[in-house]
């Protein structure tokens, strides 16, 4: 039950960072086909450090979650999965 | 390259660390390719660089630079005149091709691989840069940029075991790693301070980048005064976040590498926030753009006592708000923090502000943060409207002299004379750098702005109008381009384009820029304009399209 919970979560910020980023990509006049969740976003140059910021603070108003920066291994790659678990649970 | 040459990072660092001799008189050097033999000699076997996971010694580095270095020389371009490109994206061959390049007195030439070939291949024929260093993931890059480059390049391919197969077809002549003469560590012959350093291209106002040599007489000044400042050690370990095109990578690479400590290359993936890499490694020293803090502020990943090993951290690049240093402040508790000031045209930085610690010296200081003094033997004045030096607490253009002030633009003459002045009350040749600042009695210079239309994003330099040429040539229409949105913390976070009546779409218009600009430099939006606005004069009323966006943004929120 608690793990469905988690990953009902998950899949509800995946979409809204994968929207965000979708608009952001869409806004540079990029396709804005759907990235996979597992791809790296800095090495397909899909984000800098600013279109990181704005997905994320989107995804913070859209979930009422926070991001969790401690939470996120940027080292093992930036893709919208790793960036979804990094939210933490509302208070 | 020799993988055996490689060690564990932890083991070696407590070991080497521990019996590291003193530095001396490397900075003394004529050369930075003489200060990195010195070095090399006395710190042989410590590491000077992690990249990729592995750490790199002094002598490996020496050795693998050394096959370069007398590769240019075997080709005669060793007179200190020459110039030798470097493709890539700060992995170790680009450090090796600095080295070795630098040991052969030869200017490098960086071309960063994330730009478009278009540009890169201009920059080459602009730098007429005889020689080419790439590694074997660049090669695709390297064969659009030199199917545009008309003059004949000696290709070195230092972890190629061939040459690639379309190298027939062309008028280079390619070294792959079995053809580049055996190491030999013997010290750069012969070394002139009058000799390049490096060639950086930067924006141009006129729609195509503008060069700037910097010579060893430029930049060796700056080492020594930096290195009598902040007294790098053996023991530091230090980032490396900038791309080679950005001059400050040459204060990374060349101040820990005279001092015998080790630069740590932060991988791309975490440069947006590499909280836990300082960490991890201990990083003792940390130079950066202010935007890199600022998304790590954004990130919540800048957090009070987040770095007790730094003892140094530098900002540079652009301005820095006291918002974003107070934080810093309290995430580096005991570190100095200093904010530095230069353009390329005046050699990496020239002048340097130290923060305060105590919670009343910071609550005095204005928002953005003063850029301080001139460095020892440097000339920083306001000069008011009338080339004289302003007064106390007046404003006036910011004008540098001494050293560290290069010649002036690459082969143009006519920009050259435009920013590179003299004026009557000194002998000294003045560079303009177009900044307007206040000649603060309490603060010294205070960074107040731009006098032209140059901005800053992420700390790199762009010229809108450069911008502007490019949606004009796309478009054949009206071109604006403004800096925007700018962030609560005063720094630019973008660019919008702005066209008249064209009839390309909007994704054609940003590929053109994306084909001719660096990414930084890429409008993020487009908009459309049917009644252009027009100033007195019938010139693009730029304050009238920032109010448009400035309303926009208004509506939104």
């Amino acid at each position: 039950m608690q793990q469905d919970m988690i990953a009902a979560e998950d899949s509800n910020l995946l979409r809204l960072l994968s929207d965000a980023l979708a608009r952001r990509l869409r806004q540079d006049g990029r396709n804005a086909t759907r990235v996979a969740p597992d791809s790296d976003l800095v090495e397909l140059g899909l984000v800098d450090s600013q279109g990181l910021l704005d997905m994320i603070l989107d995804a913070e108003e859209g979930s009422g979650q926070m991001f969790d920066a401690e939470g996120m291994d940027f080292e093992s790659g930036v893709t919208l999965r790793r960036l979804a678990a990094a939210f933490a649970a509302p208070a | 390259m020799d993988q055996h040459a490689r060690h564990d990072g932890s083991a070696w660092s407590a070991a080497e660390h521990a019996n590291a001799p003193p530095n001396r008189d490397t900075f003394s050097a004529a050369t930075l390719g003489t200060v990195f033999h010195r070095s090399a000699l006395l710190h042989a076997t410590r590491p000077a660089l992690w990249v990729d996971g592995e750490f790199v010694s002094y002598e490996v580095l020496l050795s693998h630079a050394s096959r370069i270095a007398q590769s240019l020389t075997a080709a005669g371009l060793n007179d200190g005149r020459a110039r030798c490109a470097i493709l890539g994206s700060r992995k170790l061959i680009d450090f090796v091709g600095v080295v070795g390049a630098s040991m052969a007195r030869c200017a490098y030439v960086p071309l960063n691989s994330r730009h478009p070939s278009q540009r890169l291949a201009q920059i080459m024929r602009d730098a007429e840069a005889q020689a080419l260093v790439v590694d074997r993931n660049h090669l695709a890059h390297a064969r659009a940029v030199l199917q545009d480059t008309p003059h004949s390049v000696l290709v070195l391919l230092p972890d190629s075991s061939s040459a690639p197969d379309w190298a027939i077809h062309t008028r280079h002549r390619f070294l792959p790693e079995a053809d580049l003469p055996q190491p030999c560590v013997d010290g750069p012959p012969h070394a002139n301070p009058e000799d390049g350093a490096y060639l950086l291209f930067t924006s141009g106002s006129t729609g195509a980048p503008k060069g700037v040599l910097v010579r060893n007489r430029n930049v060796m000044p700056y080492l020594r005064s930096i290195a009598a400042r902040y007294a790098p050690r053996p023991d530091d370990r230090c980032t490396q976040l900038f791309d080679l095109t950005f001059d400050l990578s040459v204060h990374d690479m060349f101040l820990a590498w005279g001092a015998g400590a080790t630069l740590y290359r932060v991988p791309d993936n975490v440069r947006f926030a590499p909280r836990d890499f300082v960490r991890r490694h201990a990083l003792t020293t940390w130079f950066s753009v202010p935007s890199t803090a600022a998304t790590m502020l954004g990130l919540r990943a800048l957090r009070p006592g987040d770095f007790p090993s730094l003892r140094l951290s530098l900002f540079c690049g652009e301005a820095l708000p006291k918002r974003l240093a107070r934080a810093w402040a309290a995430a580096a508790p005991n570190a100095t923090i200093e904010n530095l000031y230069g353009p390329t045209e005046a050699t990496i930085a020239l002048t340097a502000w130290r923060l305060p610690r105590e919670d009343h010296a910071l609550d005095a200081l204005p928002e953005v943060l003063p850029i301080g003094k001139p460095l020892p033997g440097q000339g920083a004045i306001a000069v008011n409207p009338f080339d004289a030096p302003a007064g106390e607490d007046e404003e006036g253009e910011l004008c540098l002299a001494g050293s560290q002030v290069t010649d002036g633009y690459w082969r143009r003459p006519d920009l050259t004379a435009q920013r590179f002045v003299h004026f009557a009350w000194d002998e000294r040749v003045w560079y303009r750098t177009g900044d307007r600042v206040r000649n603060s009695r309490n603060h010294g210079l205070v960074f107040l702005g731009r006098l032209d239309r140059q901005v800053k994003i992420a700390g790199h330099r762009v010229e809108l109008q450069e911008v502007e040429a490019v949606l004009h040539r796309a478009g054949d229409t009206n071109a604006a381009a403004i800096a925007w949105p700018i962030g609560p913390d005063g720094l630019a976070r973008g660019i919008v384009g702005f066209v008249g009546n064209t009839s390309l779409p909007d994704d054609a218009l940003l590929q053109a820029c994306r084909d001719a600009l660096p990414p930084y430099a890429v409008p993020s939006a487009i908009r459309r304009i049917d009644d252009w606005p027009l100033n007195n004069s019938g010139k693009t009323d730029h304050g009238r399209l920032r109010a448009m966006m400035e309303a926009e943004t208004c509506s939104k929120t």
